[in-house]
């Protein structure tokens, strides 16, 4: 008799069913003990906040899957009509959160220990969830507990943070829409966003990556530095936006940027 | 016959004794023509500018020896009673870069490959070198053209950064003496201010929770380096106190992720070409 994992697609909340988790849970069996209970990893594709990058979700889950992570990919809210997205990415990134700790067993997860990572646009996702976890509309509107939505710790793989660096206006012209406000700016600049409540985080990104500046990532480290909160972070020589494992399956090859994905299961595995 | 590494100590300024070299020059042999013209490096241990670092000297060397580099460990002016006030370590270290580039085919080496590897107060002489070169006092005091003894690249590990809000205090106060409390004093040795598109690319990596040097020195040298569009690479391992050198056990290194960085800056400086000429434009 084989033990497979099984994969399940899971609408998150009633008004949107386009916003959807597909989970990756690796098959349980008595000469298996480890996959009882893993830990977990949430995963936020990056696409501009335009739509959700195939590259970035299941060739993601199946490396932390074959690392010994149960791993959820989110199919997050897109492509406002001018109106603006935000919150409704950190809503449906919190949903994620309570929907994998609410089903724990069932997942074979230990609540406990639900890391996420993001790419690009949801490099940004990541990195709100890591400072602006704790938010009261949110609780009411989910029904959760402060904390529950805060993740373990994020991974940050060539992220967009902050809006006062050129380099990449266009997620943040759909996030917020019409609204030009300052204040909404740098509510949503999560380099102005870390506090001692701050996940701890793993930043990867290239220098020569020509969508998104590596300053976005320079400036969140700098912050979490300055606060206190731990982290690791590589910055490899060369390559372009988007590159994901950096390996064949995603048809990238650039010097040394595969380490990042052995050295954050390694960063993980020390919590 | 055997062909062994030679190893000797070089004097570098007729008037500054405790500054020297000492070299490390991979034997020749018939079956290994990569000895014949290898690529060189600099290094330069740490020790607040007060005192120097061994584990930051051999060990460095002979991992960087067994790489297939000729390696120099510069030995400079430092302790009670020493003259270390800027810019004479920036003086000294310009000295042993171009005593490697006068004796090129002496010591094996090829000189548009010098790259300066420093650590600590080491790395804020190696990035000196890198950012400051220009220099016309010290071009006329060495009798040097102007790029000479400019790095091909830096290796920065953990290091000495920046005179301000980060800075750490031993290292600065020790190279500026009576200057120390002088901002433009301070301005003139925080190097992040003076990285332009003429720095020496730069590999540099820190630990976190280093708890004498912050690490912010390394993410200011880095921002300033990406905002110059001079090439890096930089990692920051999570875990390590300060002064890990080579990051392996036998220099006292419990986190095993950190000694990554040595085979990373070898693959690096594969990567670095020389400017085309020896002045960069």
């Amino acid at each position: 008799m084989f033990t497979h994992h099984t994969t399940k697609v899971i609408p998150l909340l009633s008004d949107k069913p386009h916003v959807t988790l597909t989970a990756y849970v690796a098959g349980t069996d008595r000469t298996l003990p480890f996959n009882e209970r893993r830990r977990a990893i949430l995963i936020l594709p990056g696409g501009g906040y335009a739509g959700c990058a195939p590259i970035e979700s299941e060739p993601i889950a199946h490396h932390f899957l074959a690392a010994g992570f149960n791993a959820f990919v989110l199919e997050y809210t897109t492509a406002a009509t001018g109106d603006p997205l935000w919150p409704s990415p950190l809503v449906d990134a919190s949903a994620a959160m309570k929907y994998i700790r609410d089903h724990a067993d069932e997942l074979h997860v230990d609540p406990a220990y639900v890391f996420a990572i993001g790419f690009s646009a949801g490099g940004h996702l990541a990195s709100a969830l890591a400072t602006l976890w704790d938010n009261d509309e949110i609780e009411a509107l989910l029904g959760m507990e402060k904390g529950y939505n805060r993740p373990t710790g994020v991974i940050l793989s060539y992220p967009v943070t902050s809006l006062a660096i050129h380099g990449h206006t266009r997620s943040f012209a759909k996030i917020l829409g019409s609204d030009k406000r300052k204040e909404s700016q740098d509510a949503v600049s999560t380099e102005l966003q870390v506090s001692e409540k701050t996940a701890p985080a793993f930043i990867w990104h290239t220098r020569t990556d020509d969508g998104v500046s590596v300053r976005h990532s320079l400036v969140f480290a700098r912050a979490l530095a300055d606060h206190g909160i731990p982290f690791e972070m590589h910055i490899y020589p060369e390559g372009p936006h988007g590159i994901s494992l950096n390996n064949d399956i995603v048809g990238r090859s650039y010097p040394a940027a595969d380490a990042w994905a052995h050295d954050c299961v390694r960063w993980m595995k020390s919590f | 016959m055997i062909t062994d590494t030679k190893s000797f100590q070089i004097p570098l300024l007729a008037d500054r004794p405790l500054a020297y070299l000492i070299a490390y020059v991979a034997g020749k042999s018939a079956e290994m023509p990569h000895n014949e013209k290898r690529k060189a490096m600099l290094i330069i241990p740490g020790g607040a500018y007060w005192m120097q670092s061994d584990a930051e000297a051999d060990p460095v060397a002979h991992t960087f020896l067994a790489a297939g580099y000729n390696t120099f460990i510069l030995r400079y002016s430092v302790g009670r009673g020493v003259d270390s006030r800027w810019p004479w370590p920036l003086v000294e270290a310009s000295a042993a870069v171009k005593y490697i580039r006068d004796h090129a085919d002496e010591l094996c080496i090829d000189p548009d490959y010098v790259f300066v590897s420093g650590f600590s107060a080491g790395g804020h002489l190696a990035a000196a070198l890198g950012t400051l070169w220009d220099n016309d006092e010290i071009e006329q005091m060495l009798g040097m053209e102007k790029g000479y003894n400019r790095p091909t690249g830096t290796i920065l590990s953990y290091p000495v950064i920046s005179g301000l809000t980060y800075a750490h205090r031993g290292s600065i106060n020790n190279i500026l003496r009576a200057d120390r409390d002088d901002e433009e004093a301070r301005r003139s040795v925080s190097l992040e201010l003076h990285v332009t598109e003429k720095t020496a690319p730069a590999f540099l990596w820190a630990t976190r929770t280093d708890e004498a040097v912050p690490v912010q020195n390394t993410l200011l040298y880095a921002k300033a380096l990406a905002d110059a569009g001079v090439p890096f690479e930089m990692h920051i391992y999570p875990r390590g106190p300060h002064a890990l050198s080579i990051g392996k056990a036998y220099v006292g290194c419990p986190y095993p992720e950190v000694a990554a960085w040595t085979a990373d800056a070898i693959r690096w400086m594969e990567s670095i070409r020389p400017n085309a000429t020896k002045n960069p434009v």
